[in-house]
């Protein structure tokens, strides 16, 4: 055990102390702010120029002058909306010359055939401008309808109701059936970044296993560092070693993350909120809409220490299987260049797993979602997709003991891949020969 | 545990997918001696020197250190210098040392301790902080030399030793080789280079084609290769002297160079040296006189070509 952690430490400190892992951990948090910041930057900048519109109607009924305190009400609004000319070709012969960007042509009989009014620009206006302008006609047919059928308003608006269904899961417990609340967006949100970073930590930080341990082979220190300790010391320490670098990033960018997108928001929350409520930015509002503060409401305090604690142990547990797994091919492999070969078949289960994540998420209880969170290759991601949407008790603990069975399994192929692989060279490695390998004695 | 022999490797085989590398090899290493493992490229040297390191398992054979069976707790007790020499690369030289003398079961403060010692013995102490990779190749042999005996194991393995090394700093390792074993440790060394091995060795076993083929020590080994030829400078009459030494001896061959003749001489069996000393006293006047003790690149030579036909 002593040389276990030596080896540990070794990997550990010499990796921490690398000049790329400095940069990359203070790096990546800058870069994921700048990312951050962009995105809010366009949100913000993106729309400032306005769109005016020429409202040309032809309708008797003067149908558009229901429009016509729009910017009144919206002074915000980047649709400004005027009124000048009577006849559409009047409007277009002066479009090049007048400060308008589009013509709204409404016909005769708005109502009736709302499909004969149309759009023509000379700048083509946004989408959400556009889109505000449907909305905004949309309404006016609506009214003018209510009227002609001679219904109320309100009668009409009590009538039209959005269904957002409020789910509850019914369960069975000790003083008999339980209710409670389901979150699914929430859990959505939650399932699908538990996943995808385990799936980036396994890929990040599996490959930098399989790199470590060709080091190792390339620069024939193996045979010194295998008449010391054994090779499953070896490689447990390294794969060991590395998982805690990875910790240590992930911890390091998580803190700094949080640190700057805390400032960040803060500098430019106030003028988002103006444009949320401007209405301009609606699609966003609704994204930002799930406040990860909610999530803590979603979850009970124990239920959300389970969840924690089955997120570290998959993550945990996704990691060793993997990365014993990419130690054997490194062992087994003289060159980077061939490494590709063999990488194949160890990464492909990993990338299965996050592209069948999206079809677990839309139905985390169907049968191919089951089935894949049981098999240790693709339960580390797909189980982690399952879990917020309630899992169970008896398969997580399946899923968990085959996860822990796996694990043991794979790192016995690699021990002894890596046993044999590691002291040979400058020969062609082929899958039958990897076969052989697993049987050698000692 | 201050039995006559530290290592004793009895009946090992070893099979490799198809091919066998070694076959029913024993070997019994003395203690306080060096043992030389000798053999042509592909004899099995290597393959043995794992398993004698527990890198490699033998598949059938017996093995002790100092009469125990061999365990991963005598690890500790042997130092291993490979053929195939490496270290990290991007480590500092200090730390990696430090690290392998850690790993060796030493102490931190005794592994400073130590590699300070054999800084300062190499005039080395300003390398604690390069990277190994700065480092010139003899400099980084240095630096892994270091490293196999820091931990002063009482079994030390070398193999090839001196490959890499210039004719200097191969000296000064030979020098300490021998200081390591007057100091009492047991030195394995494997080699097809022979001429290291009449220096060095004090016994040997020669390995071909996965077969230990010849093993003792070097002195006896010599002696039974004997084939009681003597070498003769002379100055005289060769036909006298091919007379005398009838029926006693044959005169095998014969040159003349400058003023000196030299002869070579085939002694009939029970005849000893003094008797044809003495046929030639009577003819000649003598320079030189020894006998053709058969060196181990002979022998080695010999019973490697031998194992051909």
């Amino acid at each position: 055990m002593k040389k276990i952690w030596l080896v540990i430490q070794r990997e550990y400190l010499t990796r921490v102390r690398k000049k790329s892992f400095i940069i990359m951990t203070i790096l990546g948090p800058i870069l994921m702010a700048l990312v951050y910041g962009a995105l809010i930057f366009i949100a913000v900048s993106e729309e400032e120029k306005e769109h005016v519109v020429m409202v040309v109607d032809s309708s008797p009924s003067h149908f558009s002058d229901g429009l016509r305190d729009y910017n009144q009400h919206r002074p915000n609004s980047k649709l400004q909306l005027i009124w000048k000319y009577d006849d559409y070709f009047q409007a277009r012969d002066s479009i090049f010359n007048e400060a308008y960007s589009s013509i709204l042509y409404i016909p005769r009989d708005p109502v009736a055939h709302p499909r004969g009014m149309y759009l023509s620009f000379k700048d083509r206006p946004s989408m959400s401008v556009k889109s505000a302008l449907e909305i905004e006609l949309e309404k006016l047919i609506e009214e003018q309808k209510l009227i002609q059928y001679n219904l109320d308003p309100n009668i009409f608006d009590s009538v039209r109701v959005k269904i957002n269904l409020f789910e509850k899961r019914i369960k069975e417990s000790a003083g008999g059936l339980e209710e409670e609340a389901d979150f699914s967006d929430q859990k959505f949100f939650l399932a699908f970044g538990s996943s995808m970073l385990i799936y980036i930590f396994i890929l990040l930080y599996g490959i930098q296993v399989l790199r470590g341990v060709m080091e190792e082979k390339t620069s024939r220190i193996v045979e010194v560092m295998v008449s010391s300790v054994k090779p499953f010391q070896l490689m447990m320490g390294k794969i060991i070693g590395i998982a805690m670098v990875g910790l240590t990033q992930f911890l390091i960018w998580v803190i700094f993350s949080g640190i700057v997108v805390t400032v960040i928001s803060a500098v430019f929350a106030p003028s988002l909120m103006e444009q949320i409520s401007s209405g301009s930015l609606e699609t966003q509002a609704e994204i930002g809409g799930l406040d990860v503060s909610s999530l803590l409401n979603v979850f009970n305090m124990t239920d959300f220490t389970v969840m924690i604690s089955l997120f570290i142990f998959y993550f945990l547990g996704g990691y060793l299987l993997y990365s014993s797994l990419f130690a054997a091919v490194g062992s087994a492999i003289d060159y980077e260049s061939d490494s590709q070969q063999f990488m194949m078949p160890v990464t492909l289960p990993l990338i299965f797993s996050i592209a069948i994540a999206q079809f677990v998420l839309k139905n985390p209880e169907g049968t191919i979602a089951k089935i894949c969170s049981f098999i240790p290759l693709t339960s580390p991601i797909v189980m982690m997709v399952r879990i917020p949407f309630g899992v169970p008790i008896w398969e997580v603990l399946l899923s968990a003991l085959f996860l822990i069975g796996g694990f043991i399994f794979t790192t016995w192929i690699a021990a002894r891949i890596y046993r044999t692989g590691m002291l040979m060279y400058g020969k062609k490695i082929t899958y039958r020969e990897l076969w052989k390998w697993l049987f050698y004695k000692g | 545990m201050s039995s006559e022999y530290i290592f004793r490797a009895e009946y090992i085989s070893k099979q490799f997918a198809g091919h066998t590398a070694l076959n029913n090899v024993s070997i019994s290493v003395p203690r306080g001696k060096i043992f030389g493992i000798l053999g042509p490229n592909g004899a099995g040297k290597t393959t043995l020197i794992r398993i004698i390191n527990q890198i490699l398992a033998p598949d059938e054979g017996k093995l002790y250190f100092n009469d125990e069976p061999l365990s991963p707790r005598h690890i500790s007790s042997i130092g291993y210098l490979p053929e195939e020499r490496g270290l990290y690369k991007k480590m500092k030289v200090g730390e990696q040392v430090l690290y392998l003398a850690r790993l060796k079961g030493l102490s931190l403060t005794e592994a400073k301790e130590k590699t300070k010692k054999w800084f300062l013995r190499f005039e080395m102490q300003h390398w604690w902080n390069k990277k190994i990779e700065e480092l010139s190749k003899g400099m980084q042999q240095k630096v892994q030399f270091i490293s196999t005996v820091l931990h002063e194991p009482e079994l030390l393995i070398f193999d090839e030793p001196f490959s890499g090394f210039d004719p200097v700093n191969a000296e000064q390792i030979k020098q300490e080789i021998i200081r390591l074993r007057t100091e009492g440790a047991t030195i394995i060394f494997s080699t097809h280079r022979m001429e290291s091995v009449e220096e060095l060795c004090d016994h040997i076993a020669l390995i071909h084609k996965s077969q230990k083929i010849l093993d003792g020590s070097v002195h006896n080994i010599r002696r039974a290769y004997r084939t009681q030829q003597y070498e003769a400078r002379i100055s005289g009459n060769t036909d006298l002297i091919r007379t005398a030494l009838t029926p006693k001896a044959t005169l095998l061959h014969e040159h003349a160079e400058q003023d000196e003749i030299i002869l070579t001489l085939q002694a009939q069996d029970g005849v000893s040296s003094n008797e044809i000393l003495q046929s030639l006293l009577q003819h000649a006047e003598i320079h030189y006189f020894s006998e053709k003790i058969p060196s181990m690149h002979d022998i080695f030579i010999q019973k490697v070509t031998q194992g051909k036909e």
